[in-house]
């Protein structure tokens, strides 16, 4: 009776304003001063530790010349990063986990240098295959120019292959969602061919395509092919069909219910497919470049052992590790902006 | 009710559609994912006036909302004919509102999106979709919410929005198949009053599917019960209350409203003993 008789005294539009129902994000608390200033501490402490190790350990072994150092000025360069971003920390506060995050890669980073520095001191590990730190930093240095044109060829190679790959992947996955005629012509085909590693087809795309460059597109479109549609696929017929029926009592045709309600529906699952297929096409890119490519990382990896510079494959390595994190959140962004209605549900 | 004058003077008093169900059946085949398979509705036959508003309930399973969807055009009956406004039903169409159990809201859209969804689809320019999502949105307090999305929204707000969109294309039926099961009580009165109030200004025809005896006596002119099933028209009761209900606090503490409600229900023990 009470709530009958509070109900009818306020307007709808003053009860909604009366009471949040928005949901709100609660606010994370920043890291306290202590916590800043023991990982910056620690990072300091463990850095001095490596320029210490580096510099007071005399080299065992016979060398005939001193190789340039290169690790020195690394670690003295991390150093002031770490004190930069102490101050930092105390300046702009709001950016407190971000300076965080760097200290956590910089104190994991200073604890395996350590251990490496001394065998590597000690003549522990052997070179060619196992070089120092300061031989791998080198070979950003000296051969800063060829390492960025192989970055820049592989690029190339990656996002044509992806692209291509990408688009036929949502293009072939919404048929398929969308006809039943399609699947059910293609169904078989696309079990049968689909599973096919990218790498079974090179001797096959050596001989068809005009060039490598051309046979290189293929594998890696073909790679990144097959995922990218199996996920869009499952996405459209994944669509809720209350969806669909709530759409169409509203005078939507299927243009309009493609458009609007199957693809953005469909598009979580598209872009798990594409994070998946371009782990997949990363891993082609590599070997079409091993095999026939003349340049990008993979040739670079490959050539580099051929003259047992092994600090050159590893420097090629961490390259590639770092390409891929920015091909990912390139990636990521789009994702963002396409599917910011998303957050809160679902987060990667 | 400030809003309620200002939807009137906007919106022309056409009547709604007529609505004719003569001797439908509808049959599922087995193992369709639903409860059992065979005969769902039994030769039903119905009439319902144009601009009334009609609730139907009856035993669980015994065809309610396979008679909302054989309105709705989102499945066709097995035999006899469905007409709305003189029409066969052939299919989905604007002319036709539906409202879900669920809200069933776009989850990438915002809320004025949802709502200016119907409208882009018959082609209405949006700017004018705009405008009218946003009247319907605030007729229905939701004026503040208009850019959030829905799962921002609780479910009574999300309803509401459902609403809206169901009633933006100004359809000559508007269906509504138990749309606010899943709110609590209090929420369920106030949506059921915005409906009501809703009804009442822009004179169209809703029929209205509901397991809630009392709320069917309470928001309806007329409640037509059906039998277990197979579901057929067991009795229907005329329901003469106020029409402006919602504006009577003590209604549902009346005696008619009562000795109603208990008429209801004792047809409804009925049928469901003989199923």
């Amino acid at each position: 009776m009470a709530s009958e008789e509070l109900r009818t005294a306020i307007p709808v539009a003053e009860r909604d304003s009366a009471t949040p129902e928005v949901i709100a994000p609660d606010a994370i608390p920043l890291p306290s001063n202590r916590v800043i200033n023991l990982r910056a501490g620690t990072s300091v402490i463990i850095w001095l530790i490596v320029l210490a190790v580096h510099n007071l350990i005399p080299q065992a072994g016979a060398s005939f010349k001193v190789p340039t150092d290169y690790l020195s000025p690394a670690a003295l360069l991390v150093l002031g990063i770490t004190l930069a971003s102490w101050a930092a920390a105390y300046v702009v506060q709001g950016r407190r986990e971000q300076v965080l995050a760097i200290y956590r890669v910089m104190i994991v980073l200073g604890v395996a240098l350590i251990p490496w520095e001394v065998a590597e001191r000690l003549a522990w590990i052997k070179p060619p295959f196992f070089p120092s730190a300061s031989k791998i930093i080198g070979v950003y240095i000296e051969d800063s120019g060829t390492l960025l044109l192989s970055v820049a060829y592989s690029l190339r190679l990656l996002v044509v292959g992806y692209v291509i790959g990408s688009i036929a992947g949502v293009a072939f996955g919404l048929a398929l969602g969308w006809s039943k005629h399609v699947s059910n012509w293609s169904m078989f085909w696309i079990r049968l061919i689909g599973p096919i590693p990218a790498t079974a087809w090179i001797p096959l795309a050596i001989v068809i395509f005009p060039s490598s460059f051309t046979a290189g597109i293929f594998l890696i479109a073909f790679a990144s092919w097959f995922p990218v549609m199996m996920l869009t696929w499952s996405g459209v017929a994944g669509v809720p069909k209350a969806l669909l029926e709530a759409a169409q009592t509203l005078g939507a045709d299927d243009r309009r219910l493609l458009r609007h309600v199957v693809i953005p529906a469909a598009l979580p699952n598209v872009f798990v497919g594409l994070f998946m297929s371009l782990g997949t096409a990363f891993a082609i890119l590599i070997v079409a470049e091993m095999l026939g490519v003349k340049a990008g990382l993979g040739w670079y990896i490959t050539w580099s052992q051929g003259w047992s510079e092994y600090h050159k494959v590893y420097a090629a390595m961490l390259v590639l590790g770092a390409l891929f994190i920015v091909v990912v959140s390139g990636i990521f962004k789009v994702r963002d902006r396409l599917l910011g209605w998303q957050k809160g549900i679902l987060r990667w | 009710m400030v809003a309620t004058t200002t939807v009137s003077q906007s919106l022309p008093l056409t009547q709604g559609s007529a609505v004719e169900l003569l001797g439908v059946s509808k049959t599922r085949p087995k193992g369709d994912g639903r409860e059992t398979g065979g005969l769902v509705l039994n030769h039903v036959n119905l009439r319902i006036e144009p601009g009334s508003f009609v609730s139907i309930v009856g035993p669980g399973g015994c065809g309610k909302t396979t008679l909302l969807r054989l309105l709705a055009g989102l499945e066709p009956p097995s035999a006899g004919h469905v007409h709305v406004g003189g029409q066969t039903v052939r299919g989905p169409s604007p002319r036709r509102g539906i409202i879900f159990q669920d809200a069933n809201l776009f989850p990438w859209l915002s809320v004025l999106k949802n709502v200016t969804f119907g409208p882009l689809a018959v082609g209405i320019s949006p700017k004018d979709a705009e405008a009218r999502a946003t009247h319907w949105l605030t007729f229905l307090g939701l004026s503040k919410f208009l850019h959030r999305y829905p799962h921002e929204l609780s479910g009574g707000m999300q309803q509401r929005v459902a609403i809206a969109r169901a009633i933006v294309n100004e359809p000559d039926l508007l269906l509504a198949d138990e749309p606010f099961g899943g709110l609590d009580w209090i929420t369920r009165e106030q949506v059921c009053d915005e409906l009501l109030r809703l009804w009442h200004t822009t004179h169209k025809t809703f029929v209205y599917v509901t397991h809630a005896l009392e709320e069917a006596v309470y928001i309806s002119q007329r409640v037509i019960i059906l039998s277990a099933r197979p579901g057929t028209v067991a009795k229907i009761i005329e329901i003469n209350l106020p029409a402006q209900r919602w504006a009577d606090a003590d209604l549902r503490f009346s005696p008619e409203y009562a000795r109603l409600v208990e008429e209801v229900r004792e047809i409804f023990a009925e049928q469901t003993a003989l199923g």
